[in-house]
């Protein structure tokens, strides 16, 4: 439990710094924090439910992006902004490194088990994005389709 | 100038900024599409890639215009972009007078910019909070801070134009090696992985990986698969300066 609460304390500190080199404004940084914090919940929640790599980061990813297309609305700020800082958690940073000190030491299955470990987590954070992703995507296309209908109604009421 | 031609400047420009920025493709394709629409253009045609941006278009008066614009090498700048954002949504809103909307461009690029040391700040707590996180000790983490201020300063000073971004990767993640190992062998610093895999996350491209992937499944299929090539080579160069520093310096120390 404190090792866990330290893991999501040191999340929101990160994400939290890392939206000062995205240059994220301000007031803006503990929201930014604050995604990295929940994503890390989301993801030691889900570590207990499920050991399939692929699922939980696919998960977790969805929670991060459905955090931000949340903020986005109730911020008015495009979802990239809190997107960013969110993902800091889950990305797979210490795997690259492990296959590659194993490419070195020539531990092959090693080296083998943590590339396949870090294509997986890389696979679940992009399919998890991609589904949320499309939902706003449809959501945005509904709207600019309201722009095109009005466009094509101006184009017919000035030829009348 | 025309009208249509100032508008379709305005919006080179401005998915090359909105991109340059760190915005995603659709968003970008979204965004002057849009604007164009609210000035009651015809035959829109938008053609981009992280690389570049096409854009063509036709007035209420038949003329025609086009733009193609080279957009510089992502370089993430949050605050920026919502400002892109919030002029986008402002300008479809109030449809400004098209000769007005260059000046309105560069009056929302004025954005108040972090000091260099707050930026440092940002970066220190950044790896500290990850040394942690990847079971690093108070020695390590002094460690993992004395990498990034030094890695700060080589990358501001490596990236300049003209200089290969996989040079200038390779070199950075060689010289953290090289640093980590001199480090632990002098006693600042315990755990060599813990130091170098919070170094490196400095360098790894992981947002331009996860897009690139996302651009791939979403259609952008040219798009994702030159942004994912970039990204495996970003990646093998940065592995590859840490394999040259461990095989140079790695006898320093035990592993």
């Amino acid at each position: 439990m404190v090792e866990n609460m330290k893991l999501i304390l040191f999340s929101f500190t990160a994400s939290a710094g890392f939206g000062i080199v995205f240059r994220i404004e301000k007031k803006k940084l503990l929201w930014a924090g604050l995604g990295g914090a929940l994503t890390r919940c989301a993801y030691l929640f889900l570590l207990e439910i499920t050991d399939q790599r692929i699922l939980y980061t696919l998960l977790a990813a969805m929670f991060a992006a459905l955090y931000a297309e949340i903020m986005e609305m109730y911020q008015k700020m495009p979802s990239t902004v809190f997107l960013y800082p969110a993902i800091i958690p889950l990305i797979p940073g210490d795997l690259l490194y492990n296959t590659a000190v194993n490419l070195i030491l020539q531990d092959i299955p090693e080296m083998l088990s943590n590339a396949r470990n870090c294509v997986l987590s890389l696979a679940g954070m992009s399919i998890g994005f991609v589904i949320i992703s499309t939902f706003t995507y449809y959501r945005r296309i509904y709207y600019v389709s309201k722009d095109i209908a009005y466009h094509i109604m101006y184009w017919q009421k000035r030829k009348e | 100038m025309n009208d249509v031609e100032y508008i379709l400047d305005f919006v080179a420009g401005l998915g090359s900024r909105m991109l340059y920025t760190g915005a995603n493709l659709e968003r970008v394709d979204d965004t002057m599409t849009r604007i164009c629409l609210s000035y009651h253009l015809e035959s829109i045609s938008i053609f981009s890639l992280s690389s570049t941006i096409i854009v063509s278009a036709r007035s209420a008066g038949g003329a025609y215009g086009s733009r193609q614009i080279t957009v510089p090498p992502a370089s993430i700048h949050l605050e920026k972009l919502n400002r892109l954002n919030c002029l986008s949504r402002r300008i479809c809103a109030e449809k400004p007078e098209p000769a007005v909307l260059a000046g309105l461009l560069e009056e929302a690029e004025q954005v108040e910019e972090y000091s260099v040391l707050t930026v440092i700040l940002g970066y220190l707590a950044a790896m500290t909070s990850l040394c942690v996180i990847f079971g690093g000790n108070i020695l390590d983490i002094v460690a993992a801070d004395c990498i990034t201020v030094a890695l700060y300063w080589i990358v501001r000073w490596l990236s300049r134009p003209n200089l290969n971004h996989i040079v200038v990767n390779t070199l950075c993640m060689w010289f953290a090696g090289t640093l980590a190992i001199v480090l632990v062998s002098l006693g600042i610093g315990e755990h060599v992985f813990s130091i170098i895999i919070t170094s490196s996350m400095m360098m790894i491209p992981g947002i331009p990986l996860v897009n690139s992937v996302r651009n791939i499944l979403c259609g952008n299929e040219m798009n994702g698969i030159i942004e994912f090539f970039k990204v495996i080579l970003e990646t093998i160069a940065i592995v590859l300066g840490l394999i040259l520093s461990i095989y140079m310096f790695g006898g320093l120390i035990r592993w």
